[in-house]
């Protein structure tokens, strides 16, 4: 009976941890990835004022250079324009920025700054691209020095909480 | 031979199938009507005209048509399939593959020419800077050209500008109202005097071809959509002036073939091509010799009788009907010589036809 009670008390600990470490992970990863989206925008800035390279190639490029989330929704958004669906850079944009929401740790807020973007994506002269590509790493910017301060304030927090609750927990059930 | 078998499977046209290519950039509402279009009306046209708001509109040779939302052919414009917004920012976000700025240049000159062959033309608001054209926005009109070649449409004419003995060209003109088969005619030529006319004793010579409104060889990323020949190097969206320069000084060619002469710096570049020993043959907008003889560029050149063969198109019978071919260094008629051949040497409306024109 003992065995199983220090048993319970074990993994209860060892879940609660878990959790702890997964929220934290998660204040960790989203200035990485801020700046990492960051980067590959710049990268296509750079494809686009410099050489001129038609949008699907671009992204493409881009893409290729990163291997994880975020090159996956530059490839993915490239695929959506030159597939069978044909979409425009804008539909392509938005529909990738779904399944971006859905995989990455990006806020609500960032994914709407990005979406803003994609609305300009492509569709205007070089000098106003570059406007558009200028705001968004602005915007971006200011994400990601958001993100810093939270993962400062949270993530050591989170990781230490989710083992003292798992043993507060079991302490009193004991 | 393969290569020419596979350049004429790619430039040529399911019967009674509009072009994937047209119908790939087309928006969704839009394709669908044009997928139902009656094959008559799909072998005949050569112009889609959108017009925002207005209805939708399609130009045949001499005859023009609306078209409804299930694909039928009217008169009537009320009944027609009017044109949407989002139809043409659709369209003109698939021609520009969503890369506008890739295209400053094309943008300002007014068209696009798309795989295929196929020009796009359209109209919107200019953005200026410096008083100049910079480039346009709000694009509201769209004009779809569709871009047929007719292969052997020059075969009446070929006798009259070869010469077999010292197997070259003459220095050619071919003068034609706007959209009677200048183009057509000229890419024929250039084609056949490129390959070589075996039937004809004419072995091959190298062309070089200045195509400015990349209408003759309709270049898509620099390479030629339409088959111009085995020999012939194609400068594509050049200025003529320039480029007629540019392939006396680089390709040395035999015989160079440009479209629609008619500024004053093209006379020094003809001039220039023409003390190069180099073979001309080029195509100017009128009805007639005497209505080309008012505009002043065209007249001196005439009058310096630089030109030994003269083709005179008209689209009154058919298109491209050879009204006739003038001996530019005696000033008269030769199509009566040709004339016994039959009625078939005089037009090639026949063979436009033929082809599903």
């Amino acid at each position: 009976m003992k065995i199983v009670k220090v048993l319970g008390g074990i993994i209860t600990v060892l879940v609660c941890s878990f959790m702890g470490l997964m929220v934290s992970y998660r204040y960790a990863v989203r200035p990485m990835q801020i700046k990492c989206l960051r980067s590959a925008l710049q990268m296509l800035e750079t494809e686009i004022y410099y050489s001129l390279t038609p949008l699907p190639e671009a992204l493409y490029g881009v893409g290729k250079r990163f291997e994880n989330e975020i090159g996956r929704f530059f490839l993915y958004t490239s695929r959506l324009m030159t597939g069978k669906e044909m979409l425009t850079a804008q539909e392509a944009w938005e529909k990738s920025l779904n399944w971006l929401w859905e995989n990455s740790f990006l806020t609500k807020s960032d994914i709407d700054i990005l979406k803003n973007f994609g609305f300009n994506l492509g569709c205007s002269d070089r000098e106003e691209q570059i406007k558009h590509f200028k705001l968004v790493q602005q915007q971006l910017l200011h994400q990601e020095g958001n993100a810093e301060k939270e993962r400062e304030k949270n993530e050591r927090m989170w990781r230490h909480m989710g083992f003292w609750s798992g043993l507060l927990i079991v302490i009193i059930l004991s | 031979m393969e290569l020419i078998s596979a350049q004429k499977a790619g430039g040529n046209f399911n019967k009674g199938m509009l072009d994937r290519r047209i119908l790939e950039i087309c928006s969704t509402p839009l394709r669908r009507i044009l997928e139902r279009l009656p094959a008559s009306i799909i072998n005949n046209f050569q112009e889609l005209r959108l017009r925002q708001e207005r209805p939708l509109c399609l130009r045949c040779v001499q005859d023009e048509f609306f078209v409804t939302i299930d694909g039928r052919v009217t008169r009537n414009p009320r009944e027609a399939y009017f044109i949407t917004k989002s139809d043409i920012e659709k369209i003109f976000l698939n021609l520009t593959r969503s890369s506008v700025y890739t295209l400053d240049e094309e943008l300002r000159s007014g068209f696009i020419t798309i795989s295929g062959g196929h020009r796009v033309g359209f109209t919107g608001e200019a953005v200026l800077q410096n008083g100049r054209v910079k480039s346009l926005k709000n694009v509201t009109s769209i004009n779809i050209r569709i871009s047929r070649e007719v292969e052997g449409c020059a075969d009446p004419v070929m006798p009259l500008i070869i010469d077999p003995v010292l197997n070259t060209v003459y220095h050619t003109l071919i003068i034609s109202p706007p959209g009677c088969g200048k183009t057509t005619l000229l890419r024929d030529i250039v084609r056949q005097i490129s390959n070589g006319i075996p039937s004809m004793g004419f072995k091959g010579v190298n062309v070089g071809l200045v195509d400015e409104r990349s209408e003759i060889a309709a270049c898509y990323n620099g390479v030629p959509q339409h088959d111009v020949g085995l020999r012939t190097d194609v400068l594509d969206r050049c200025p003529k002036a320039e480029g007629m320069y540019m392939l006396v000084r680089s390709m040395a060619p035999h015989v160079i073939a440009t479209d629609e002469l008619g500024r004053a710096e093209d006379i020094a570049a003809v001039e220039e091509v023409l003390n190069a020993g180099i073979k001309l043959i080029t195509t100017v907008h009128g009805a007639d010799l005497e209505d080309i003889k008012k505009r002043p560029v065209i007249e001196q050149l005439l009058k310096k009788t630089l030109f030994h063969r003269i083709i005179i198109l008209s689209g009154t019978k058919a298109v491209g009907t050879v009204e006739d071919v003038v001996d530019g260094l005696k000033g008269r008629s030769l199509l009566k010589k040709v004339k016994r051949g039959g009625e078939d040497c005089k037009s090639f409306g026949r063979n436009y036809n033929r082809s599903g024109l």
